[in-house]
């Protein structure tokens, strides 16, 4: 029953969520994916803003040109069209999206930790971080930081019991199942292994970010020398350590 | 570029306009106000559209100079203002000269202000919008989401001519005016409501929470009875603002405009959006309460305070604009007007335009003017109801003008006229052919207590006078009439105050009577707010001189001289002429 798959409930005054209720998956992202778009078609005026995240879909309306019937109606059309067509996850716009790396315990301050709790060595940990083909679950937190899936359960690994007040940019880490790229330097509790010289966030630049929600990314690793003829840089990240 | 300087930038002064939409699939938080409703009041005050950049100011200490002439307008938080060293009230437009200095106090009640200027500050919108949101280093002055800071200089136009807007002190939001014990925050559940049992949210709504330290432009941390829904997180999801999260500790936190997009706590709801304006004034240890409302209210709610936004917009503003035009059109006083003026309810100017406003296209406007001097007819009346007649044939509307001869013969054929006939009363004909849905006199001599008409030297000159007084008496439509000196039509409203002026003063009433230095001039002042009610500039090709030539050709002569002149009253056609210009001045209109 097609009704099971998904629920729509009130958030607030001018926003509904929508949730998939079968969880992650890159099936469930492409699925997201394709209604995001069907929306920001069919409701274009009355739609004020879309949160696209794991499993759900916030929709945030204009409430003085439509209501919450209206909403729910398309919202419902929408998810049902495409819940029963025959989504796949490699529909829709889902380019790949390569990242440098450069892992090291210089620049991964917990890569040293990371590997003795799970048992390897650093390069089997490099290794296996850079074999999995990633998925852009939700793109959220701070501007441009996208939250990738699913990292491999040998590799898998707590939040530190204690956020650093400053990661710095570019640092990518890793909690629990994800993992992610810190598009600028903020407080941050994830497991920092390496740091991408990738801007990952450029509010001067179009689009602003190298990533969308759906798009697969990859790691590639990436000498020191490298990290900075890419022009990566080391220093700030000493300076908090 | 011209603008203010800032010369203290205070606790926090942020650039802030109505926030940034659409960028959430980036990662992007909205921005924008805190306090909505002050922050809309700022712009409206300066007749800017709603998406203006202004100045919040959080907690007080701003301090501006002015390289710049303009206006500002401050709201919010209850403040004290200084422009150099004079207090000026809040809500309230003021003009600004380069070189003042304006200083913002410390808040007494509310912990947020909006500054606004007409045009708003300029400057570069980054993801097409300028509010400055620090945490993302986005927005503001610069576009890296700084702060202000003394010696920045905020670029804005200079404006010469603004209407003096207000906003009544009864129209202003409550809850600023005094501290609330407990502010009420209505909300709408939502979200994970359903993990929340009976009891939870029983306890939720019964409880007293107190603001704590934490509160910021991302949220409002509160401390009360600790709340537990049955599961501990959620897969990350969207957040719209207001919403109400509950972590670990059970201490539900409100989350506002600079909220992460995404996250993982569980919600029981969100607060209502009016009610968010409150939150955001209150600060550390001061209380709210938690009361449920449905979104068909929350929408209902919404609906009418459009409605009454937009009322309030159009019209309380405009109170004072028509106060100050009633006050300018008497100003020299040159029959005793003021003191007849300051018997009449405030507001008669945009009363009268209104009625003109919503009269005009529903059918025929019959306008009656015309005083005989010395066998003819005087100027002052006519070129009023010619300026009457031109706005509101541009409203769409038919308007007729009602006089006898010789005045008569003067307009036919340049105007839709009517004659009306001495010694007879022909008003019912009259009204069965033009069925009229407004009906102003000009500058009509009205009848006194004994039926005849006096002219101002107390002359009888009843037999050079029909009767448009039984027509004004008759219509089945709202009356105006205009008058300069007590002796005209509609001065029977204000019998008691004419008792000291040397006139033989009319009995003939009106709905809405207009008094002015020159009867000619009211017609303008009309206008001049007419053209705020449609946002048309009215008066803009009014050409004295050349109505006056119109007139002077047919046989015209000045009321006060008695001679065939381009004058009003005594006065030359250029006074008109220049009353025109600062009218369209003190309604925003220049060239």
């Amino acid at each position: 029953m097609s009704n099971e798959k998904f629920s729509i409930s009130i958030a607030g005054e001018n926003a509904l969520i929508l949730h998939l209720t079968d969880g992650i998956s890159t099936l469930t992202t492409a699925k997201i994916q394709a209604i995001v778009t069907d929306l920001r078609e069919k409701l274009s005026a009355s739609l004020i803003d879309i949160i696209p995240s794991y499993a759900s879909i916030l929709v945030i309306y204009e409430p003085l040109h439509t209501d919450h019937f209206a909403v729910r109606k398309s919202l419902q059309k929408a998810a049902k069209n495409i819940i029963e067509s025959r989504t796949k996850s490699s529909d829709g716009i889902s380019k790949l999206v390569t990242l440098p790396a450069y892992y090291s315990t210089d620049s991964g301050p917990d890569l040293a930790t990371l590997a003795s709790e799970a048992g390897l060595s650093i390069n089997q940990v490099i290794d296996i971080h850079t074999s999995t083909e990633y998925r852009v679950y939700a793109i959220g937190f701070a501007p441009g930081f996208a939250y990738l899936g699913e990292v491999d359960q040998k590799i898998a690994t707590p939040r530190l019991a204690t956020p650093r007040q400053k990661v710095p940019r570019g640092s990518v880490a890793i909690a629990d199942r994800q993992t992610a790229v810190y598009p600028a330097e903020s407080p941050g509790g994830w497991n920092i292994i390496g740091l991408c010289p990738t801007l990952m966030f450029d509010p001067l630049a179009t689009p602003s970010m190298p990533l969308a929600t759906g798009d697969r990314v990859m790691f590639e690793p990436i000498t020191r020398d490298q990290f900075l003829g890419l022009g990566g840089t080391l220093g700030r990240f000493e300076a908090i350590r | 570029m011209n603008g203010f300087k800032v010369k203290q930038s205070g606790v926090l002064s942020l650039i802030q306009d109505s926030g940034r939409f659409g960028q959430h699939h980036i990662g992007l938080t909205v921005g924008g106000p805190m306090d909505r409703e002050s922050f809309q009041w700022a712009n409206f005050l300066c007749n800017n559209p709603e998406n203006t950049p202004t100045i919040e100011i959080t907690l007080g200490g701003l301090v501006l100079t002015a390289d710049v002439d303009s206006y500002l307008a401050v709201t919010g938080a209850k403040v004290d203002i200084k422009i150099n060293s004079r207090l000026v009230n809040a809500w309230t437009l003021h003009k600004i000269k380069s070189g003042d200095q304006i200083t913002l106090g410390f808040f007494a009640v509310g912990t947020r202000c909006y500054l606004a200027v007409p045009g708003g500050f300029k400057m570069t919108p980054v993801f097409n919008s300028n509010s400055t949101v620090c945490r993302e280093s986005i927005g503001g002055l610069n576009g890296h989401g700084c702060a202000l800071a003394s010696g920045d200089l905020l670029p804005c136009d200079n404006y010469y001519h603004m209407p003096a807007f207000y906003l009544p002190v009864s129209a202003q939001p409550l809850h600023l005016k005094n501290l609330q014990p407990v502010t009420t925050l209505r909300v709408i559940l939502g979200y994970q409501e359903a993990y929340f049992s009976h009891q939870q949210k029983q306890l939720f709504f019964r409880a007293i929470y107190e603001v704590s330290e934490l509160n910021d432009r991302m949220g409002y941390r509160l401390t009360g009875p600790a709340i537990a829904p049955s599961i501990d997180g959620i897969l990350s999801e969207g957040i719209c603002l207001g919403a109400i999260q509950v972590p670990a500790n059970g201490q539900p936190i409100v989350l506002l405009n600079d909220r992460q997009t995404i996250g993982g706590y569980p919600k029981l709801g969100s607060v209502f959006s009016l009610d968010i304006s409150k939150l955001a004034q209150l600060s550390a240890t001061e209380k709210v309460r938690f009361e449920p409302i449905s979104i068909e209210d929350a929408h209902n709610l919404l609906h009418l305070k459009n409605m009454q936004n937009l009322r309030s917009q159009r019209q309380i503003n405009h109170n004072k604009l028509s106060e100050d035009i009633e006050n300018f059109l008497v100003s020299r006083n040159l029959r005793g007007m003021q003191a007849v003026s300051a018997c009449l309810e405030k507001g008669s100017y945009l009363r009268a335009a209104r009625l003109i406003h919503q009269c005009a296209a529903l059918g025929t406007v019959l306008i009656g003017t015309g005083f005989p001097v010395n066998g003819s007819f005087e100027t002052d009346g006519p070129v009023g109801a010619i300026a009457l007649y031109g706005a509101i044939e541009k409203l769409g509307g038919h308007p007729v003008i009602v006089c006898e001869q010789p005045l008569f013969d003067a307009l036919d054929g340049h105007f839709n006229a009517h004659e009306i006939l001495f010694d007879d009363d022909t008003s019912a004909e009259v009204i069965s052919i033009y069925n009229p849905s407004l009906t102003i006199s000009i500058e009509r001599p009205g009848q006194t207590d004994n039926g005849c008409y006096y002219n101002m030297r107390g002359v009888d000159i009843s037999s050079k006078c029909a009767d448009f007084d039984s027509i004004m008496r008759k219509s089945n439509c709202p009356t105006i009439a205009i008058g300069d000196g007590g002796n005209e039509i509609g001065m029977g409203n204000i019998t008691n105050a004419l008792k000291d002026l040397d006139i033989r003063a009319s009995t003939t009433t009106c709905d809405e009577l207009l008094v002015a230095d020159i009867s000619n001039w009211a017609a303008h002042g009309i206008i001049a707010l007419l053209s705020v009610l449609t946002a048309k500039d009215l008066l803009k090709n009014w050409d004295n001189n050349a109505v006056l030539q119109f007139l002077s050709n047919n046989g015209s002569v000045d009321g006060v001289t008695g001679e065939n002149t381009l004058s009003e009253d005594g006065l030359a056609s250029s006074e008109s002429q220049l009353l025109v210009q600062t009218l369209r001045q003190m309604t925003g209109h220049e060239d």
